[in-house]
């Protein structure tokens, strides 16, 4: 039987793949933003399962109970990090586009002679 | 030829992906914890006195971290503020010139400000007992103080305010790191606040208190970010066309360059 | 019993993943990255890590929109990247938006 372990991991590792493929065909600034994004969702994801186990439970202690087994909290606590500096990047990234907008006139990768592809 | 290059390029990870399969049926999820979790679960207690795992990895194991997580998201923040002072087009007066969101729209909002601000305090000050922390609770801070903003209800954010009041909660995480040059151990970020009874609001340490100060910091910050982005230089020249110099003149609105703190 | 809920909801993340890759209008793709991240909360929270739901849904489902909902408006006149017309981005920027301002702008 195929465990939860398993099932998220190639979900991370399908979402990763699917934003890195936004990044590299899609024209339109934006896109890859977004894809950007869909990337950052996945390796978070992926962080979070690498300290997952079957049965564990959060890693708070509750008063009166007795201590079982607790999943990773390593992990979660970097996750934490992760996510906010996401957003900050996201926020960076897009302030980028709306200014090469201003400046270009067009957001199409394709038509801005800086770097050629 | 893009949409080659990335179809091969997936591709050739989607075959090394395949080629893991015969190990993808076997069942083999983790039945123990035998990293560095275990003796950071069963110190937790003893150490920062915090309920939460995971904050206190976040605050005391790994401090120094969040405070680089925090310079992290001061740098984009400015970034966003210097690279926003190029912009030209008002987004607040041509979006809500004719209509500002209406009556339901603001008297709405107006009404979920004060509870959005009290979710997200108590999520702060509970970060060492319950999950949450100083994260998202000072985005759902800086949330309720743009829900004003999108609503049409206040065109313009105390931007001064919110730099002295980033500057403070900085200026107050380093402090109570300091603090720890006073106790035993004598290094940056040791716990020597009292450790309070365990489970209770006023435990753990200096935990609550970096938090609050986190919580502030991030709230302010990222209101400043989506008040920057709102916000912009006045239209004084005609709009740019795709040849055009950019920045040929200062930029008349001159808060947004306000970002000096040590 | 976890697992198919995990299951399930895996591969909703990875369908509304695709359709936010490859959907015709930008304004769809922002809203289906905000869902995404929604949904990806409630994964964390079946994985047992609450914390990271929290902060996770906070970001994701409410700023990130809001940045790039911000970034659409501004570069609501530019042409759309696959060679049509500026219909794609305009239009749905400014119904996404509520704008009016087509008359007031230079």
């Amino acid at each position: 039987m195929i465990s939860t372990a398993q099932i998220l991991y190639v979900t991370s590792f399908a979402l990763i793949l699917i934003g890195l493929y936004a990044v590299v065909t899609q024209r339109n600034l934006i896109r890859i933003v977004i894809g950007l994004n869909v990337s950052d969702v996945g390796i978070n994801l992926l962080l979070v399962t690498l300290g997952f186990i079957d049965g564990g439970k959060v890693p708070i202690f509750a008063p009166g109970q007795a201590a079982g087994l607790m999943v990773d909290p390593v992990p979660q606590a970097l996750v934490l990090t992760s996510i906010v500096i996401g957003f900050g990047v996201t926020a960076l990234m897009l302030t980028l586009v709306m200014r090469i907008y201003a400046h270009h006139g067009t957001i199409d990768a394709s038509r801005l002679r800086g770097l050629k592809w | 030829m893009r949409k080659l290059a990335g179809i091969l390029l997936i591709g050739g990870l989607v075959f090394y992906m395949a080629s893991l399969v015969p190990a993808l049926f076997m069942p083999s999820a983790r039945t123990s914890l035998d990293s560095i979790g275990t003796p950071i679960i069963e110190s937790s207690e003893r150490v920062s006195g915090s309920a939460n795992v995971v904050t206190a990895i976040v605050v005391q194991y790994r401090g120094l971290d969040t405070l680089g997580e925090v310079t992290v998201l001061f740098l984009s923040a400015l970034g966003v503020a210097i690279l926003a002072s190029g912009l030209r087009d008002d987004v607040f007066s041509s979006m809500f010139a004719q209509d500002d969101g209406g009556f339901i729209l603001q008297a709405g909002g107006r009404f979920l400000f004060p509870f959005i601000i009290l979710i997200g305090v108590y999520i702060i000050l509970h970060g060492h007992l319950s999950p949450g922390g100083g994260f998202p609770g000072g985005v759902l801070i800086a949330t309720a103080l743009f829900i004003l903003i999108l609503t049409g209800e206040s065109s313009h954010m105390p931007h001064r305010l919110l730099n002295v009041l980033e500057g403070i909660a900085g200026l107050g995480f380093i402090g109570l790191g300091a603090l720890g040059f006073m106790g035993t151990e004598q290094s940056f970020l040791t716990n020597v606040l009292p450790k309070g009874e365990y489970m209770t609001l006023f435990s753990a340490g200096f935990i609550p208190f970096i938090y609050a100060m986190v919580g502030m910091k991030v709230a302010s910050e990222l209101t400043t970010v989506v008040a920057t982005l709102t916000e912009a230089p006045v239209n004084t020249e005609a709009p740019v066309n795709t040849e055009a110099p950019v920045n040929t003149e200062a930029p008349v609105h001159g808060s947004t360059k306000e970002k000096g703190r040590p | 019993m976890t697992t198919w809920i995990v299951l399930a909801v895996s591969l909703l993340l990875i369908l509304m993943a695709l359709a936010a890759i490859f959907s015709r209008s930008l304004a769809s793709a922002i809203i289906l990255l905000s869902t995404l991240s929604l949904f990806t909360a409630l994964l964390f929270v079946l994985v047992a890590a609450p914390d990271v739901a929290i902060t996770e849904a906070a970001i994701g489902s409410a700023l990130t929109t809001v940045v790039f909902v911000l970034a659409l408006y501004r570069t609501r006149n530019a042409l759309a990247a696959d060679g049509k017309s500026a219909k794609n981005a305009a239009d749905e920027s400014s119904v996404a938006l509520r704008s009016s301002s087509e008359g007031t702008n230079a």
